[in-house]
């Protein structure tokens, strides 16, 4: 591959080959950074340092499947996160929480990814516990299939709650679950008509949410024949599904999606550069493999991804968080986050958050800043918990060093190094201004 | 390390000492004959020996030492330098702290703080050569500091009207006079110190009539005292905007006769004493609350020897409160409490219209109740058939008394069942379970309960937090129970039945009265500990490490106290007096 070349040019083959360090192009601390905004939310310094040593294909292994005690993790965080599940605020703490501590990172990113993708809401879910429940059928599934994970979702009264379909009678198909598997969770508004929502809504018939349930009665189930996406057939909605599932435009619409979630949402994909991802997808469901080979490939470490992402408030905050190697207040970070924009567990509409530069506008760039500021402070909401001091410390840095330390850890891009002998204090002002700058709002 | 050596000084006391006793054999004065007549706060401490051998009691210093709070501060240089300087003392005077402590302050301490936060600190030791020696001691430490920072004039001296003044730092000016140290934070404040104890007609505190008569209203035998002069502190915007929460409907309920005290007083005074296991505070001011027949007289009682009833006991009960209020009288008095309606009052008096429909809320249905109500607060035990929840709420009870029980079951029945129809409609548009009426009796009497109906546990999880709620209400004879569980209700019942026995107790003159049982909050505490310390961690980004330290910490204050009361009330000038009953054991 010619490093220097514009990936446009690249062939399907090219951009999805995997991508091989070279003189021309190295695996250097911008890439590995690179990786781990895209994979994660960031990353601490050993974990950059541990990436390095790595190289790209090892890396990505390990960021699918890492080496830490997950099950003695997932248990420790489900006991608490179950036990706050009584209030929408601890949900959202305690998922924050869990995305600075996690030992997968990867796995909490497509958490958050399948959160905006199905659009639950607790606006209409109301219960903390059942969006709860609906977070850890999302996480179980995160990395496996599309067709098992869809299957899931269809099984949860949350998505019926969030859609305010609570009940869909034969005599009374409710259209919006149906119209929300075709047109968000399918092929989408290009390949199905309303005439397959009115299909489909039948076969899902029979549904009733009671008592924070899913329960099915078959006398309301609407067992005629029905025509979706073109099949005929006495259609229940597991085939219904399937049905959504085996359209080609379901496959390609996904991997659209999860090329905007990792590579670049800049630019609008050719179907020729997805093709082959999403045919492969569309044979085997195999989610890690797909995302993997993203990760991976040439055109992941192009100019044609580098900073092609604008920072969700999550990520923004997120990141910061983890790189410090710290932990913050969740509680108001949370409620920060939502003053940005992206308020965990409530997605503005059933399509999920819209992202990329609907994240930015004068009014959130100047609450990222206050919060920047904020998360950095000596004192305050945040307890001056996030130290660039400490940090030196940790690491044996110098404090003469410390700014252009922090700048290796947070941007990765040139800038003014920091006053030799800086204090503390002025570290902190270093760290919060590489923080509120143009280039740290960018993946 | 100068700085550490000084808050050490601080800390182990004696502090930062001058060698001069030129006017060794000037008569004693009264510590108070030091300090400045227009002294806004003033702390007293007539007998620290008292204090220290309480602070220094054995279960006291084990229970710290046991904390991982203490065992970190431990490890700190300074704290390891400090107590090297005390093994020092220790060492060459040949006796423990707690007793060194004791000759260098066994006179007795004074601090005033007034204008312009001129601070002054006067110090009795028991001990005139033991004084000079812990000062000489620090002045050889200061000096080397001051040496080794470049700066050997920071440590200097000079003489004024015959004693030597002595400086280690800036803002810190001290000196000897006989067996007396006096510390300021200005040279200036230091002289006129000294001015008032050499001038005979010199005003100090002991001439200022506020001061006198603080004095007079706290117990002769108190370990130490705190005098303020309410009229210069409520001029502070703090104090100021605390006072102002009267305009608060509940606040003012609460603590109206209070805060109506302090905003006519021109002193408050505290006195803590000693008694066996208990400490006791009384607090005293010449404030007094509304009279009776004012518009906010609503906690003046209108009879010579009124005031609330003694309160109500209850099995695992945690905290108890009577109070003298006449809701009549206050919720007739609004508009002129509170001109401003506010949000709550607004929903407060629409929901009443509901329950009370056709009634006038101040004359038919506030009217009937008498100005005695009690409060009972109880840790709850949950049917095996409901499980336990996560977070064990307390159930709470408010005890009225009518004065027309025959007329006014009825209504408060009726009141009371369309609340639980309004509860089970809300949670009905919100396909949420309902609660479920029943009317069992208990000693005789019948009374209404509602609850949710248990369901089967799912995975062993804890109950739903709904099952904390079970609203009950009960009329025995002349008393109207409104619970949040009928445990609670039961237990009420039982507790008058046997208080009608030998009739209610009212405490005279009392409007308010507080008792707290420190076991059965720290037994809650403890239930809900797992909880606290989840919350603790979103809450303040803690380690679970850091927030079992924090909660545990809790926990163990808590578990502490033994008993806490809290009584207020007067005739004339307000009173209240806080008792707190400590158990120590480790």
């Amino acid at each position: 591959m010619n490093a220097n070349a514009d990936s446009a040019e690249l062939s399907p083959e090219q951009a999805w080959a995997a991508y091989e360090p070279s003189t021309q192009r190295p695996w250097d601390l911008r890439l590995a950074a690179h990786l781990h905004r895209r994979a994660g939310f960031g990353a601490s310094w050993p974990q950059l340092q541990q990436t390095l040593l790595d190289g790209p294909a090892r890396a990505v292994e390990r960021l699918l499947n890492p080496e830490a005690d997950l099950d003695a993790f997932d248990t420790a965080f489900d006991q608490d996160s179950a036990a706050a599940g009584t209030s929408s605020d601890a949900l959202r703490a305690w998922w924050l929480r869990r995305m600075v501590e996690t030992p997968h990172p990867l796995r909490e990113r497509m958490t958050l990814f399948w959160h905006g993708h199905f659009g639950v809401s607790l606006d209409g879910v109301k219960s903390a516990e059942l969006m709860t429940r609906h977070l850890q059928t999302l996480r179980a599934g995160a990395l496996g299939g599309y067709r098992p994970l869809l299957a899931s979702v269809m099984d949860d009264p949350a998505l019926y709650l969030s859609l305010f379909s609570t009940s869909s009678r034969k005599s009374r198909p409710d259209r919006h679950v149906a119209r929300q598997l075709l047109y968000v969770y399918g092929p989408g508004s290009g390949a199905a008509r309303e005439s397959d929502v009115e299909q489909a809504a039948r076969a899902l018939t029979g549904r009733f949410v009671l008592r924070g349930e899913l329960r099915f009665f078959e006398r309301e189930f609407d067992g005629g024949s029905k025509t979706l996406l073109g099949q005929t057939g006495d259609w229940s909605a597991g085939d219904a599904v399937r049905i959504v599932l085996d359209h080609p435009a379901t496959a390609e619409s996904l991997v659209r999606k999860l090329y905007a979630w990792f590579v670049s949402e800049s630019d609008e994909p050719s179907g020729r550069l997805l093709a082959p991802l999403a045919e492969a997808f569309r044979r085997d469901d195999d989610l890690p493999r797909l995302i993997a080979t993203m990760l991976r490939s040439n055109l992941f470490f192009s100019p044609r991804a580098w900073r092609r992402r604008i920072k969700s408030p999550v990520e923004f905050a997120v990141g910061l968080v983890r790189a410090m190697e710290a932990n913050v207040p969740t509680l108001r970070l949370a409620q920060q986050l939502a003053e940005l924009g992206q308020d965990l567990g409530r997605p503005p509409t059933s399509a999920g958050w819209a992202g990329g530069r609907h994240w930015l506008n004068p009014a959130t760039m100047l609450g990222r800043l206050n919060l920047a500021a904020a998360l950095l402070a000596p004192s305050g909401a945040y307890e001056g918990r996030l130290d660039p001091q400490a940090l030196l410390d940790k690491h044996g840095w110098s404090r003469a060093d410390g700014g252009r330390r922090l700048v290796e850890l947070l941007l990765q891009e040139p800038r003014p190094a920091s006053p030799a002998g800086a204090e503390a204090a002025d570290l902190r002002q270093q760290a919060a201004a590489i923080v509120q700058s143009p280039e740290y709002q960018l993946a | 390390m100068f700085h550490s050596h000084v808050l050490l000084a601080l800390r182990v006391l004696p502090v930062l000492l001058c060698a001069s006793p030129l006017v060794a054999d000037q008569p004693a004065a009264a510590l108070a004959a030091w300090l400045p007549q227009d002294s806004i706060v003033v702390l007293e401490v007539p007998e620290p020996r008292a204090v220290w051998d309480r602070l220094f009691d054995p279960r006291v210093v084990q229970a710290l030492e046991a904390r991982p709070e203490y065992q970190s501060v431990q490890n700190q240089q300074g704290f390891q330098e400090a107590m090297n300087l005390v093994r020092h003392l220790e060492e060459q005077h040949g006796c423990k702290a707690p007793e060194l402590l004791g000759r260098l302050t066994g006179g007795g301490m004074a601090l005033s703080i007034g204008a312009e936060k001129a601070t002054l600190l006067v110090v009795e030791a028991e001990d005139a050569r033991l004084l000079n020696e812990v000062h000489e001691l620090f002045v050889t430490i200061a000096r080397a500091e001051a040496l080794k920072d470049g700066k050997p004039e920071r440590v200097a001296s000079a003489e004024y009207r015959g004693v030597t003044g002595w400086t280690f730092a800036r803002n810190e000016a001290h000196a000897i006079n006989g067996k007396r140290l006096i510390v300021a934070n200005s040279s200036a404040v230091l002289k006129a110190a000294i001015d008032r104890i050499s001038e005979a007609d010199a005003a100090s505190l002991t001439g200022e009539a506020r001061y006198q008569e603080a004095r007079q209203a706290l117990p002769a035998d108190s370990l130490m005292t705190l005098f303020a002069r309410m009229d210069i502190l409520k001029q502070v915007s703090k104090f100021r905007d605390a006072l102002d929460q009267q305009r608060n409907p509940l606040i003012t309920l609460l603590l109206g006769p209070l805060m109506q005290s302090l905003e006519q007083s021109n002193w408050l005074a505290v006195g803590l004493k000693g008694e066996g296991a208990a400490l006791s505070l009384q607090i005293a001011s010449d404030g007094r609350a509304a009279e009776a027949s004012s518009q906010a007289g609503f906690a003046r009682p209108e009879q010579p020897g009124g005031g609330a009833l003694a309160n109500l006991s209850v099995p695992r009960q945690l905290a108890a409160v009577s109070f003298y209020r006449d809701l009549h009288k206050f919720y007739g008095a609004k508009d002129e409490l509170f001109p401003e309606r506010t949000s709550g009052l607004i929903f407060f008096e629409n929901m009443m219209g509901i329950f009370f429909t056709g009634r006038d809320l101040t004359e038919e249905v506030l009217a009937e109740l008498t100005p005695q109500v009690r409060l009972v607060v109880a840790q709850q035990e949950y049917p095996p058939e409901v499980g336990t929840p996560q977070m064990q709420l307390p159930g709470l009870a408010i005890v009225f008394r009518m004065r027309d029980p025959q007329n006014f079951s009825p209504v408060a029945e009726e009141a009371f069942q369309k609340a639980l129809g309004l509860i089970n409609f809300t949670r009905g548009q919100q396909a949420e379970p309902g609660l479920i009426i029943d009317r069992p009796i208990h000693q005789d009497v019948k009374y209404t309960v509602s609850a949710f109906a248990p369901v089967p546990p799912k995975d062993n999880a804890p109950a739903d937090a709904r099952f904390n709620f079970q609203p009950s209400l009960a009329m025995p004879g002349e008393y109207l129970i409104l619970s949040s569980t009928d445990g609670l209700a039961r237990d009420l019942i039982d507790a008058l039945k046997s208080e009608a026995a030998s009739g209610p107790k009212t405490l005279s003159g009392q409007h308010s009265l507080v008792e707290i049982q420190g076991p059965q909050v720290a037994s809650i505490l403890a239930a809900n500990r797992e909880s606290m310390i989840r919350q603790n961690m979103v809450e303040k980004g803690h380690t679970r490490e850091q927030a079992e330290g924090e909660i545990d910490t809790l926990c163990l204050i808590v578990g502490a106290v033994r008993k806490l009361e809290i009584a207020a009330g007067g005739e004339g000038s307000a009173q209240v007096t806080v008792k707190l009953e400590l158990d120590l054991q480790p």
